[in-house]
């Protein structure tokens, strides 16, 4: 149940209970005050009646007319019915003026004494109406309480709805917060209980921030460290394996540094958030940046076609193909079973890297650009980096595996010729025609 | 013809005499190691490049770029400080380039390598029998002068000086209007019209649009 629910039934339930309150109150309050004005005309009757046979005149002799609604008995104190009007059966003595049922109505009964003699005088006024009155009083309250309590209802679950809606605004607020950079929650309310919420939220995600912040200057400061001595043994044992271009344990700690230089620069260019930058664009020829990486991994078999120009960065181009290489050439025993390809397949130029390496399930192809997520052996940072890129240039990367059979993983970007607005020709005409 | 100058600031002696034995087979270099010296020498001598380390011992190598602002030389930044921040500011005071720590020696030769190629202005562009001559300001086509305006000028010599780059008319508006800002559309108007004279003169598809990207002049075998 919402918030906005609860709030409103409480609202109903309250209402329900003061209304009900108030209705059983204005109830006692009304039967008592007319219980009371019944018994006072009663009573002033009686002292009329008392009165009248007071006089001499008119003595025992006194006989009334007919009069509907009023029983008077003159009783001797022999227990004599000297006069009854209007009774059918004889009035009991009462203390005071009392309520009971004659004959299928109700009368109010009342005793006085009869002058002169020790007889009595015993009145009763009809009271049906009258009490007929308070059921009538009864139905206009409940009457009246259910309009109260459906009005004050819908009052109720219209405010709640008024004063939670900041609450679901900031609730949508804080689901969009973006999880790699926990800005702030903007509120505008007042200081409230939700401007506290908000406040409380707003501290927690930039203490959440102050430790990535602290984590990410941390990272940046260790690669400080190591970014030069890298850069130098890189370096160095590349010059040495030059110079002996026989030794396998020359050439081995040469290729090793090399490749923990291109991860330790994937892993920089995250953590730096180098890859949400603006690309230098140029017109480049795919050709030339796949003998680039070529002439990095001579074993690796190279099928270039004709020239194929896309719109990119030279060097990041050069990095997703790299990277590919590099991931194949960890997957396969030998380099020689890595093999480059160029082709044009309709608008997209294509980079293929196939590798007869032992292949992927459909579930490692799926979970392989997960974060975190690495192949045996290897680190998906590179192809992290790889699929990041490849985006940033407005292409896609595939992937086919078949397990024992290897892996083929595809860039394929657009064409300069899909991408060149061809409206700028369209008033040309052809070059063969054109003034010499 | 005198080789090229590059200063080098690099505060690592090793990775300071690597650089060095580098960039002395194609380039008469220097080296210093502090944010003063650096500043001193590059005010008395002249200097084509300068290979400037961000993390200096007694300077911001970000302050030591900005006050480098106005000298002639271009500047290739090297950290391993290199957020996005220092990018920004980096590029924003005048850095030409930048390269990040740790990096393929072959990589930094090439950076270097396309610097000083940017930096070799030439006197005269010729692209499809069109020469653009920019000492005397004018476009000729086979033996007549296509009258251009300068702005149209200004594009065009972006252009061919910098074949095979997409320039976005973000970056042309930053380039060709400096002072004043303007109007939404002045770029496409600017090339539509720069457009329409060299078609008038029979050079066709030398600007030609890159969707969502920009305008480039190719590179003609």
């Amino acid at each position: 149940m919402t918030l906005r629910t609860r709030i409103g039934l409480a609202a109903v339930g309250l209402t329900i209970a003061i209304v009900a309150g108030f209705g059983a109150l204005a109830y006692s309050v009304f039967t008592q005050q007319q219980g009371e004005q019944l018994q006072l005309i009663l009573n002033e009757d009686l002292q009329r009646v008392t009165a009248l046979l007071d006089r001499p005149t008119l003595g025992a002799s006194f006989a009334p007319g007919e009069t509907d609604g009023v029983i008077l008995q003159l009783v001797s104190p022999d227990g004599q019915v000297a006069v009854d009007w209007g009774g059918a059966e004889l009035l009991p003595v009462v203390d005071e003026p009392t309520l009971m049922e004659l004959s299928g109505r109700t009368y109010i009964v009342a005793t006085g004494v009869w002058p002169s003699t020790d007889g009595s005088v015993r009145l009763a006024h009809d009271v049906t109406a009258a009490l007929a009155v308070r059921t009538g009083l009864v139905a206009s309250l409940l009457g009246a309480a259910v309009i109260v309590v459906i009005v004050a209802g819908a009052a109720a679950f219209l405010a709640a709805r008024r004063m939670l809606a900041p609450l679901a605004e900031v609730s949508e607020r804080a689901r969009s917060v973006d999880p790699a950079a926990p800005a702030a929650v903007s509120y505008a309310g007042p200081a409230d209980e939700i401007g506290d919420l908000v406040a409380a939220l707003n501290t927690a995600l930039s203490a959440i921030q102050d430790r990535k912040r602290a984590e990410r200057e941390f990272l940046l400061e260790v690669s400080h460290e190591l970014a030069a001595p890298l850069t130098l043994v890189n370096y160095h044992l590349g010059a040495v394996r030059d110079e002996h271009p026989d030794d396998s344990r020359v050439r081995a700690a040469a290729d090793g540094t090399r490749e923990l230089l291109r991860t330790s620069q994937d892993l920089l260019q995250l953590a730096r958030g180098e890859l949400e930058r603006e690309l230098k664009q140029r017109v480049v020829d795919l050709r030339q940046v796949v003998q680039r990486v070529g002439d990095e991994y001579p074993e690796v078999r190279l099928e270039l076609g004709e020239r194929l120009e896309v719109v990119g960065d030279p060097e990041r181009l050069t990095q997703v193909v790299r990277n590919l290489v590099r991931n194949a050439i960890q997957s396969v025993d030998s380099r020689e079973a890595v093999e480059v390809s160029l082709r044009q397949d309709g608008d997209a130029a294509v980079v293929s890297v196939k590798d007869e390496g032992p292949g992927m399930s459909q579930e490692t192809v799926t979970r392989i650009f997960d974060h975190g997520f690495s192949r045996a052996g290897g680190v998906g940072v590179g192809l992290t980096v790889c699929k990041r890129l490849v985006e940033q240039h407005e292409g896609e990367l595939r992937i086919r595996s078949v397990l024992g059979e290897g892996s083929t993983f595809e860039v394929r970007l657009p064409t300069l010729a899909a991408r060149l607005d061809q409206a700028d020709h369209a008033d040309e005409v052809p070059p063969s025609e054109a003034t010499p | 013809m005198d080789r090229e100058r590059i200063l080098i600031v690099e505060d690592d002696p090793n990775l300071a005499r690597v650089l060095e034995a580098e960039l002395v087979r194609s380039y008469d270099t220097v080296v210093v190691s502090t944010g003063k010296e650096a500043l001193a020498r590059a005010e008395n001598e002249p200097f084509d490049l300068i290979v400037l380390d961000l993390g200096l011992p007694d300077m911001d190598g970000l302050d030591v770029a900005a006050e480098l602002k106005g000298n002639r030389a271009s500047i290739l930044m090297l950290t391993a400080r290199a957020d996005v921040r220092s990018r920004v500011a980096g590029l924003y005071i005048g850095a030409a380039d930048y390269v990040a720590k740790p990096f393929d020696m072959q990589e930094l030769l090439a950076r270097v390598y396309a610097q000083m190629r940017s930096r070799g202005r030439q006197d005269e562009y010729s692209v499809g029998g069109l020469t653009l001559s920019v000492l005397d300001r004018t476009c000729m086509v086979g033996d007549e002068i296509l009258d251009l305006t300068a702005q149209e000028f200004a594009l065009l010599e972006l252009l061919m000086a910098n074949q095979g780059r997409v320039f976005s008319k973000a970056t042309i508006e930053d380039r060709l209007y400096r002072e004043a800002t303007p109007s939404s559309n002045a770029v496409e108007v600017l090339v539509s019209r720069l457009r329409s004279k060299l078609t008038a003169a029979g050079v066709r598809g030398l600007i030609e649009t890159v969707r969502g990207l920009g305008y480039v002049t190719r590179e003609r075998d």
